[in-house]
């Protein structure tokens, strides 16, 4: 076929309009995560300004620049800008962008979800910037420690605007995850086995499962302390049986894990880039596969290193102790893995090398001191001094900022389709080096000299003022290199040459098509053999678009990209994609309604946009699906596969499965507060505990089991194509699920203090109210199945809304029965 | 999905012991389990030490059934796994011989 | 122990007391330590770049398992059990008749209570410790989160509401040592300041009998 009249049918199908309503409605991977991209360098930007006003403020002692009042503003966002709206979104927005290109597919698994992400964030950004302009900005740090961050001693709204901006943040956080690592799993060219994926593809994996599991105890922790601002419950009130340092729990239980999800995509740019400027390949996949796996889990047992000066015994302070420095293994192996390959290969001298160099001395200098502050006694000394400011800016910057800097000079010509502008680029690197370590290294000392974070003075005799005159002129020289580094690329964007496909000869398949890159990506997609499939095969690019892969074919308007075998990469299906929609922005700016209504304290109107988003779901989930079977088709090479939604395990489900794992970390983290309570907060027990409702529990048991049960009869009725029945069933099952909600409440009601009691009723409640909407949930899709089966999208090739409904169904019967036994047991054993 | 559960064992194994151990020496503190002196230590020591020990010795079953995979890629990960998690298992408990309890 | 530079009011490494001195040495043992690791690392890089033929290609043991796992596990290993041992000693195990007195973090001051010869002594802004022996302070907080510490003597311990948390101090010589609150408390965390006063032995009996005044 003629490549041209294919690049127009494809680009048809896949582009996006022009001018505002395509801006509104695109899902795009490729526009998402650039948008991403340039917000989160916006925000870097404002952070940045911040971090200028707290150096010119600290650059003197006795400074009468800015007040405390508004200095606990400025590095409290700082910090929340640069860890939430900066450092996350930016990796977000790389992924976004790249993974589908390198996994040789077409898109991300949930293009509308990547959409939503996107306003969310630019919502939720947005929130937080306004109210830094209007001067209520949060200003408790970026860890909002209780009881400071409480209604006493935050009257004000300031706490609320970091709890709920970042929690709408978070929301587009949990998203990307869900859609990285069922993209990765799923949606990958034919042949791509596990062991054949790019290394940035191994990293994101990790990364996103790592925020499966760490995102939720924040949410939670969130939403409690937002219960216990908006109406009384005491979750963190020592006086009525809570604790504030539930709340550290919760905080660093996501906080540790969340350094290294900044880190481990940022150390998979090293692992794309390195071996290519060293022209040869990485040293030891195997074994920093291994190494990602260990960091993976190590990182969840470390939480409990900011909190060594709390007063917890020795011995449980040793475990973390020990696992804080376990954890530097696996990071030291990459680190040499890729000395190694350096070794190897022969390294030259490019801009993104010079970067990777960069990296190299910073981040090495700051795992060293993370290994320091590991230690239990050095850290009752540095910890909440410079020493930490220091040791967290090597980190961050080191093995955040350098790594994606070389991968910025690296991409850049994919983004852009041009080569950049000479030596500009040195030139901002030598700024930024010898800026960040004048200003951060001296910090090291001015903390061992005993000076504390978050103030906003300090007078002369302390012996700190010319160490602090110099991180200042320190921070203006890294800021001037910045804004070198944007200008650089605004040049190199609007000005610079064309540059030739695969301007650094790598291997990835990312390379594989013309720059910049088409809305589909690849007319036709790859057949992976090995790691490097442009390596083996110069010509790939050329036999892609002459259609010559699988998928090659524009038809029915059909967004087509293949999936596989999550191990093996056989061809498992083909999975139709949805195009352009208008529902995510909408669906974004109702949920932001919900957010603000809270956040002025209507509560009960917050209501309205809970009702507009459920409704919004249901369109959304609406959308997709179809009336005809479709049967095998075609897939070029003279194979067929079926379509997604007539073949099992499709994204769907996944998509499904990895949010129901994040949703059962979010109630595990509530039964740990619930036990962490009982066991260590003062004044428990509490005054009164559960006092009947045994009957009515047991109901509520029995009615949850039932409908896990008639779920099921109506999915075998439907798949045997006995449609009626399985839609009087699914009904029944929907009534089930409502009166096992019904019966929580009852309990609540008959049988629990008010919330506002004692912890323990507080946490009950919420136990409840966890309880509750996710038979509510099930309920609504029970009823969508029925309502399916009468708009004639269910055949018996067509049933995947059974599956989907029944993994709902079945959590909700499982956490309903784990609930009364949580609240009920205690009681009887008692 | 299921690889990379088998492959992360050893660490799956880890995470558990941690966990196991950190509940365990918490409820103990709080309720009190060292008040019971036995052999120079007391009986609370003992046994955290004891599951430790436990702890290990499932570690080492862990990398013996990583071993006799089908060589591969997947035992490759399990094998490395398993001896992390052993590895991680061993210095995460030092503490229990080292430590005073609560 | 003052080098250079590292003197200072609040200096954690011009140390007046046992437990800071052990962790100032704590810390120059790690500093040495960092400094060699840095320079292997550097070293290692930079000969990547050096046009010989070098030595060590492909070597994926040396890399992976001898230089990335054998060698900072035992490091990592040397280092926490110094570390444990010396955290061991510093614990503050109760002792009958040892001086303790009971530290409160407020927004923004602290206030202390010690028993005197006649009666309680209340005193803001300022602790009396004696000289040479070791010092309980039962840590506690009025309101939100604070950190008692006195980086001249020893390390922090946080002032948490609902929670007494016990730290131990020694002052090996008479004198005035600032403290500072460590842990953010809102708008004057910064000023949050106290001073400990290590009383000798004449000293400390008089401050007894009459209470600071
Ligand atoms: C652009 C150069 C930067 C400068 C000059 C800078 C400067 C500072 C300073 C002086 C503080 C301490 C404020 C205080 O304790 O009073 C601080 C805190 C912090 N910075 Fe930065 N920073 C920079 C970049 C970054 C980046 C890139 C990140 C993260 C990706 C980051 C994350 C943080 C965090 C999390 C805090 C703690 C905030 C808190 O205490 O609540 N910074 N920064
Ligand atoms: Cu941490
Ligand atoms: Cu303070």
């Amino acid at each position: 076929m003629n490549a041209l009249r294919h690049h127009r049918a494809l680009t048809e199908i896949w582009g996006t309009p022009r001018g505002w309503r395509g801006t509104m409605i695109s899902v795009n991977h490729s526009d998402i995560g650039k948008r991403f991209i340039l917000a989160a360098f916006a925000f870097f930007a404002i952070g940045g300004v911040l971090a200028m006003l707290i150096r010119a403020q600290l650059a003197t002692p006795d400074s009468a620049f800015v007040g405390p009042a508004i200095y606990n503003q400025l590095f409290t966002m700082h910090g929340s800008i640069m860890m939430f709206l900066f450092a996350i979104p930016m990796f977000e927005g790389l992924a976004l962008y790249l993974l589908p290109k390198m996994l040789g597919s077409r898109d991300m698994a949930f293009p509308r979800l990547s959409a939503y992400g996107w306003w969310c964030y630019l919502f939720g950004g947005t929130i937080l910037i306004a109210a830094l302009v209007l001067g209520v900005a949060p200003d408790g740090g970026w860890f909002m420690y209780t009881p400071l961050s409480s209604k006493i001693y935050t009257p004000g709204i300031n706490a609320d605007v970091w709890l709920l901006g970042i929690t709408f943040v978070e929301i587009s956080a949990m998203a990307a995850a869900i859609e990285i690592c069922v993209s990765i799993l799923k949606l990958r060219a034919p042949g791509m086995r596990l062991d054949r994926m790019p290394p940035f593809a191994w990293y994101l994996l990790i990364t996103a499962m790592m925020m499966i599991v760490a995102f939720p105890p924040l949410i939670l922790g969130s939403i409690l302390l937002e219960l216990e601002r908006a109406f009384d419950w005491p979750f963190f009130d020592p006086a009525h049986g809570g604790s504030p340092l539930l709340w550290q729990h919760l905080f660093w239980l996501f906080g540790h894990p969340e350094v290294y999800i900044i880190f481990l995509p940022a150390a998979g740019v090293v692992s794309t880039v390195l071996p290519v400027m060293a022209r040869t390949q990485i040293l030891g996949y195997g074994a920093i596969v291994a190494a990602l796996i260990a960091l993976a889990f190590l990182s969840f047992g470390l939480w409990v290193h900011h909190m060594f000066t709390t007063g917890i015994p020795h011995m449980a302070l040793g475990f973390f102790s020990a696992a804080s420095a376990l954890v530097a293994v696996p990071t030291a192996l990459q680190i040499f893995a890729w000395i190694g390959t350096l070794w190897n290969g022969r390294p030259e001298l490019k801009l993104p090398m010079l970067y990777l160099l960069g990296f190299f001395l910073v981040f090495v200098l700051g795992g060293l001191t993370g290994v320091m502050l590991a230690m239990v006694p050095f850290d009752g000394q540095a910890h909440d001094s410079y020493f930490v400011v220091a040791h967290l800016h090597y980190v961050l910057v080191g093995g955040f900022i350098f790594p994606m800097m070389a991968g910025a000079y690296y991409w850049l010509p994919h983004f852009s389709g041009r080569s950049r502008v000479p030596r500009l680029g040195e030139a901002a690197f030598w700024m930024i080096l010898v800026g960040f370590n004048l200003t951060f290294f001296l910090m090291h000392l001015t903390g061992l000299l005993g000076m504390p974070r978050r103030i906003y003075t300090y007078t002369d005799d302390m012996g700190w003022t010319w160490l602090n005159l110099l991180s200042s002129v320190g921070s203006f020289v890294m800021a001037f290199g910045f804004a070198l580094f944007a200008l650089d690329v605004g040049l190199q964007i609007a000005l610079s040459r064309r540059s030739r496909r695969n301007p650094w000869g790598a291997g990835t398949l990312e390379w594989a098509m013309p720059i910049p890159a088409p809305a589909y990506n690849f007319a036709s997609q790859p057949e992976v053999a090995d790691r490097d499939p442009l390596s083996g095969d110069p010509l790939l690019a050329l036999k892609l678009a002459r259609g010559e892969g699988y998928l090659a074919q524009a038809r029915h308007g059909w967004r087509e990209t293949m999936a596989v075998d999550s191990s093996s990469g056989a061809i498992d299906h083909v999975v139709i994609l949805p195009g352009n929609s208008r529902l995510p922005i909408v669906t974004a700016a109702v949920t932001g309604c919900f957010f603000l209504s809270v956040l002025m304290g209507y509560y009960w109107m917050a209501l309205l946009p809970v009702m507009a988003v459920i409704g919004l779901g249901w369109r959304w989930a609406w959308a997709l699906g179809s009336r005809a079977d479709v049967g095998p088709m075609a897939i070029g090479k003279g194979q067929t596969a079926l379509v997604h939604r007539e073949a099992a395990g499709g994204p769907a489900w996944w998509g499904s499965i990895f949010l129901l794992v994040a949703d059962s970390v979010l109630l595990a983290s509530l039964l740990f507060g619930y036990a962490f309570l009982w066991v260590v907060a003062p004044n428990w027990p509490p005054p009164q505990t559960i006092d009947g409702g045994l009957g009515v529990a047991i109901m509520t048991a029995l009615s949850g089991s039932a409908a896990v049960f008639l779920a099921r009869r109506s999915e075998a009725s439907g798949r045997q194509g006995s449609l009626g029945m399985a839609g009087q069933t699914a009904i029944g099952a929907a009534c089930a699920h409502g009166a096992s909600a019904i019966g929580l409440l009852v309990i609540g009601i008959t049988a629990l203090p008010p919330p506002s009691n004692h912890a323990y009723a507080a946490v009950a409640w919420v136990l409840l109210a966890y309880g509750i909407l996710h038979a509510l949930v099930a309920l609504l899709c029970a009823a969508f199945v029925r309502a399916r089966i009468g708009g004639g999208y269910i055949s018996a090739r067509r049933f995947r809304e059974f599956e989907i409904t029944r993994l709902f169904g079945d959590y909700s019967g499982m956490v309903i029965l784990i609930i009364l036994l949580c609240l009920f047991m205690p009681s009887i054993a008692l | 999905m299921m690889l990379l559960a088998r492959a992360s064992m050893g660490m799956i194994w880890w995470a558990f012991g941690f966990s196991l151990l950190y509940a365990l020496h918490g409820l103990g503190c709080a309720n009190g389990w060292i008040s019971v002196s036995l052999a120079g230590g007391s009986l609370f020591r003992w046994i955290l030490v004891g599951i430790w020990l436990v702890l290990g010795f499932g570690g080492a079953i862990v990398i013996r059934r990583a071993w006799i995979m089908p060589v591969g890629f997947e035992r490759s990960l399990a094998v490395a796994c398993g001896i992390a998690g052993f590895f991680g298992t061993a210095l995460t408990g030092t503490p229990l011989m080292v430590s005073s309890t609560c | 122990m003052i080098v250079g530079g590292c003197g200072g009011p609040l200096s954690t490494l011009d140390t007046a007391g046992p437990a800071s001195s052990d962790v100032a040495t704590l810390w120059w043992v790690m500093l040495s330590g960092a400094a060699m690791l840095t320079l292997l690392v550097l070293t290692l890089l930079l000969l990547a770049f050096s046009p010989r033929n070098r030595p060590f290609k492909n070597g994926g043991r040396l890399w992976i398992c001898w230089l990335g796992v054998a060698m900072p596990s035992a490091v990592l290993t040397a280092l926490l059990g110094y570390a444990l041992i010396l955290g061991e000693g510093s614990i503050a195990e109760p002792v009958p008749g040892r001086v303790t007195v009971e530290a409160t973090g407020h927004q923004w001051y602290w206030t202390f209570r010690q028993p005197g010869s006649n009666s309680v002594i209340a005193t803001r802004g300022v602790l009396h410790i004696p000289v040479g022996q070791p010092v309980d302070v039962r840590v506690g907080s009025a309101d939100v989160i604070h950190s008692f510490w006195v980086p001249r003597l020893g390390g922090k311990m946080d002032a948490i509401p609902g929670q007494i948390n016990i730290l131990r101090i020694q002052a090996d010589r008479s004198g005035v040592f600032e403290g500072q609150c460590a842990e953010f408390c809102g708008l004057n965390h910064a000023t949050n300041r106290f001073r400990v006063v290590a009383h000798d032995e004449r000293d400390w009996a008089r401050f007894q009998q009459e209470g600071g005044r």
